[in-house]
């Protein structure tokens, strides 16, 4: 009956009259940041983190998850209509969605696109209700060792998936860890790699770090390239999928909310490769695979149910153990520590009206989404329209004010400028961001806990190896990281990518 | 990609011996006593070890595949948005944010997003003035004033 009394209190936290409306804000900002390429949700969440400083924090953190899976809603729309991803997650989608858009069925692969996050959404917050509390309950006999391995295989999961080598990805997450040491030493008060200067006391900045990575860096990426538009709006949209779609796409969606559920739950899973391996799973159970690509609409349900799902299920590692599993993730953490709330397993039980307020809000704002997104296609089609060369100075712009705001500091700004610098350079020599910002976000808890694990030892590294769960973790660690030598798994990725 | 990554990650073995070095300075400690200089050796080790990972996979890499990644790359672009960018931090307590934010907008409008002065213009005055209404006034972010301090 607990669970039931704490739905209820979901409910009445999320919709609450000030809470509905940033729900509601944050799913329109969400859906037309996915819109638009060239920013991402995780520079937007950064972005619009100094915003919520006067906000609570329930209903920051409301604002700021329904900018997250709003992007998942408006990414689609994108891929759909002119074959640009609005993000990476809504890849996959263009492949069947374009080639429906290109037969004149804009209209139902948007439809469907709709309907299958919703269903998915929906499924991913059910789940999230029941998994996350027991799983917090058990987190709760974690000590620093169990900590510390959970958050080694969070970071090698990452890299594991990321999509070019792993070295690199290592080496950023290494990066990633160096820059969470810059600052005060929280144990023993030591200044570290400050250079003397006083900005950098105070540690480097999660917003002016993912800002420059993710904000600054892609637009100084995009400016290489123009980006092409073809928008194919030219027949009267009718949105509802016919009997026959309904018909071909039922097992699609089913499959693709599983699959992505599952992957997204992995710490560095995420909604991208959820997508792609629905996809690729659609292609194996259908039995016209040689189709998938000419405007099949089971292409368009199933990834899409899948980076939904896996959006939610996302939302699980952060909320029932602290450990974020994807960069998204990592800057939603950052925004509820800002907001005093330390995730993690004790957050359920100190924090209930957060924790449920924010799952039911998931649910108040897939259905916003769903009436939100059908409606307002014109709309999304219109602002696509706008030129990038419009376009990307105000987003910089949007940049200095976000990272000037936190602090009133100019140098937070500066800082911001030259990882924008590094982010545009890691892009030019394929070095993924997201492993850097997970490690900056773990860093300091990473550190804590092995030298805590240590002090309790004895000095001893074999604690890792002798506390059950802990060893389980770092000997799977160990054996994800040696197979990178079998390449079988990765190489099928890489597969996948080659055919989009 | 071969070269560049020979490049890149040679860059990063000695950003990471950098790191490497220079904690002792800060104690490292030991395994039963780790001090504050204890995970920067580590995080110096691990860069250390996954740039060279990088650097030797690249080396032994034998394919003659040359990927030219500056080859489309318009430099004075570049330049016309990143020196706005930071001439922009400088200006910004002088100028105030409303003047700085149109001629910073104007310019990588103008130059690197090559629209028409008039866009350009009409763009530059809306953005820094409604994100200065946005943000400055009701959202009430300390947004410096400069030479247009007597605005209240």
């Amino acid at each position: 009956m607990d669970l039931i009394n704490n739905i209820i209190l979901g409910f009445s936290v999320a919709l609450e009259p000030t809470n509905l409306l940033f729900c509601f804000l944050g799913a329109l900002i969400g859906t037309l940041v996915g819109v638009l390429p060239g920013i991402g949700p995780v520079a937007t969440i950064a972005l619009l983190l100094p915003i919520t400083f006067h906000l609570r924090p329930v209903t920051a953190i409301i604002m700021l998850a329904g900018i997250y899976y709003g992007a998942m809603y408006g990414g689609s729309t994108t891929s759909i209509l002119v074959n640009i991803p609005g993000e990476s997650a809504s890849v996959v989608t263009c492949i069947d969605g374009y080639q429906m858009a290109r037969k004149g069925r804009a209209g139902p692969a948007l439809g469907m696109s709709a309907f299958a996050s919703f269903v998915a959404g929906t499924f991913a917050t059910i789940i999230l209700m029941l998994l996350a509390p027991p799983l917090a309950e058990m987190a709760l006999k974690f000590g620093p060792p169990e900590y510390f391995s959970l958050m080694v295989l969070g970071l090698s999961l990452l890299a594991y998936l990321s999509s070019g080598p792993i070295s690199k990805a290592m080496l950023m997450a290494g990066i990633g860890l160096f820059l969470a040491l810059v600052g005060i030493d929280t144990i023993t008060g030591t200044t570290r790699f400050t250079f003397d200067t006083v900005t950098l006391m105070d540690g480097i900045g999660l917003v002016p770090l993912v800002m420059g990575l993710f904000g600054i860096g892609e637009v100084l990426f995009n400016l290489e390239g123009e980006i092409k538009r073809d928008i194919y709006t030219k027949k009267a949209l009718h949105l509802l999928p016919t009997l026959q779609d309904w018909r071909e796409s039922k097992w699609a969606l089913v499959r693709g909310v599983l699959i992505g559920f599952a992957l997204g739950v992995l710490p560095g899973g995420g909604a991208t490769i959820a997508s792609f391996t629905a996809y690729a799973v659609e292609r194996r159970c259908s039995k016209t695979p040689e189709k998938f690509g000419t405007g099949m609409i089971a292409g368009v349900a199933s990834p899409e149910a899948a980076n939904n799902a896996a959006s939610g299920g996302a939302f699980i590692p952060l909320l029932a153990l602290g450990i974020p599993g994807t960069a998204t993730m990592a800057i939603l953490m950052g925004a509820l520590i800002i907001h005093g709330i330390q995730p993690g397993p004790m957050m359920i039980l100190q924090n209930p009206d957060l924790f449920w307020g924010l799952l039911a809000s998931m649910y108040v704002g897939n259905i916003v989404l769903l009436i939100l997104n059908l409606p307002l296609i014109g709309l999304w089609v219109r602002i696509l329209r706008i030129p990038y060369g419009i376009l990307f100075p105000v987003i910089l712009l949007l940049c200095l004010i976000g990272s000037y705001s936190i602090k009133n500091n100019l140098w937070d700004t500066f800082l911001m400028v030259i990882f924008g610098i590094i982010g545009y350079l890691m892009r030019k020599y394929k070095y993924e961001a997201p492993p850097l910002v997970l490690a900056f976000v773990l860093g300091t808890r990473i550190e804590e806990s092995l030298r805590r694990s240590l002090l309790i030892s004895d000095g001893s590294p074999l604690i890792f190896f002798q506390r059950p769960i802990s060893a389980v973790i770092i000997i799977f660690t160990i054996f994800l990281l040696a197979s990178t030598f079998f390449p079988a798994l990765r190489g099928k990725r890489a597969k996948i990518e080659k055919i989009v | 990609m071969r070269k560049h990554d020979l490049v890149s990650s040679f860059v990063f073995i000695c950003f990471g011996l950098f790191v490497v070095l220079y904690s002792p300075h800060l104690d490292v400690g030991s395994l039963r006593r780790p001090g504050s200089g204890f995970m920067p050796f580590l995080c110096g080790l691990i860069i250390c070890g996954f740039a060279a990972a990088t650097f030797l996979r690249a080396f032994f890499n034998r394919s003659n595949e040359i990927e030219k990644i500056w080859d489309k790359v318009n430099f004075l672009k570049l330049i016309l948005v990143i020196l706005p960018l930071i001439l922009y931090i400088f200006l910004l307590n002088l100028l105030g944010f409303i003047i700085s934010s149109f001629f910073m907008v104007l310019i990588i409008m103008r130059y690197a997003g090559s629209q028409t002065w008039i866009k350009s213009v009409s763009m530059a005055c809306v953005s820094s003035i409604s994100l200065y209404l946005f943000f400055g006034m009701w959202l009430k972010i300390q947004l410096p004033k400069g030479i247009l301090g007597f605005i209240e």
